[in-house]
């Protein structure tokens, strides 16, 4: 018994001392380059504030192992490192509204493309509603290697994977100049912003 | 004379066709919203959306309309169309992005039934459909 509520408070208090070391680190990929940020990651990361436009994708253009964690291709964010998951659960009933109201205009900015008609949401003030200027689709075909020209230079991102085959930057996918490459069974609609 | 009564008959008939026009617009079936919601942000294509999915569709967004890129949409950058029914007393009209970056999650979780970390099906409708609900219970 007194081993059992000695292994207990010793239990307690590793979560205890998990929970309280729980360490935010800045990592960014600025100017769309990789770069590392040492951390000692045995207690698990996970993504706290996403800084960027460009894209934060886990196990894409963001990663991370025991000692450090990788952002590429613009991804910046903090992290929380080795301690418990503590979400906000302070409401903020303005910042709710809004993000129903980009939720909104995102179907309405579609259905303005598809019928090209009533822009009284988005287009009132000549404000870009986040879309990609276009999409390109590319595909690896029997894993391989091929390239689509780009049209003009931009940040390029997946916006829809077609392949059961992951689409990984770098591994799979990637930007040559004004091309995009494809490999290993990637087949994608990439966005140019 | 009765040119202007054509005349008159053809305006009433176009405007009753704009109105329902209006009305075709404002009855969209949910699946229809659904599915330009999903061509949006679905990024990996299952018909489901991710939290992350979310985040990057909806930062972007953000970010897109910070005409201005001061960390904050104000102005003309916030739509007051925004707030319409949700009984929100607001001066201020505006947000940062702090704020918006950190109610991403509680909002998602509004709409995750299941607590699986996806909107899909009936949780996915329920969201698409959100600012309509909303904008139909205005007062």
């Amino acid at each position: 018994m007194k081993h059992l509520i000695g292994v207990l408070s010793a239990l307690l208090l590793l979560f205890a001392s998990a929970r309280s070391e729980a360490e935010t680190v800045r990592c960014e990929s600025t100017g769309g380059d990789y770069r590392s940020c040492s951390i000692d990651g045995r207690g698990g990361v996970r993504l706290t504030r996403q800084l960027s436009s460009q894209g934060c994708w886990q196990g894409d253009t963001w990663g991370y192992d025991v000692n450090r964690i990788w952002v590429d291709r613009g991804c910046r964010a903090e992290f929380s490192v080795g301690g418990s998951s503590s979400s906000s659960n302070k409401d903020n009933a303005v910042a709710a509204a809004v993000v129903i109201g980009l939720v909104g205009a995102a179907i309405i900015a579609n259905k303005d493309r598809d019928r090209r008609r009533d822009d009284r949401y988005d287009n009132r003030y000549g404000y870009g509603n986040g879309d990609p200027r276009t999409t390109i689709r590319c595909e690896s075909n029997g894993n391989r290697l091929s390239y689509c020209g780009l049209p003009y230079r931009g940040q390029v991102e997946v916006y829809r994977q077609l392949s059961s085959s992951a689409c990984v930057y770098a591994r799979s996918w990637g930007v040559d100049r004004n091309r995009i490459w494809v490999s290993n069974g990637c087949r994608a609609d990439f966005a140019v912003y | 004379m009765g040119y202007r009564r054509v005349v008159r008959g053809m305006s009433a008939a176009l405007v009753l066709a704009g109105l329902f026009a209006a009305g075709a617009y404002a009855a969209d079936p949910p699946g229809d919203t659904t599915a330009r919601l999903l061509q949006r942000m679905d990024r990996n294509g299952d018909g489901k959306i991710s939290f992350e999915e979310y985040r990057n569709a909806m930062l972007r967004r953000f970010d897109a309309r910070d005409k201005n890129q001061d960390g904050v949409l104000d102005g003309a950058e916030f739509p007051k169309e925004w707030l319409a029914g949700a009984g929100i007393e607001d001066a201020q009209h505006k947000i940062s992005r702090d704020d918006f970056s950190d109610q991403l999650a509680p909002t998602f979780d509004r709409f995750d039934a299941d607590k699986d970390g996806q909107l899909t099906g009936a949780e996915l409708d329920a969201f698409a459909a959100a600012r309509k609900a909303r904008e139909e219970s205005k007062p």
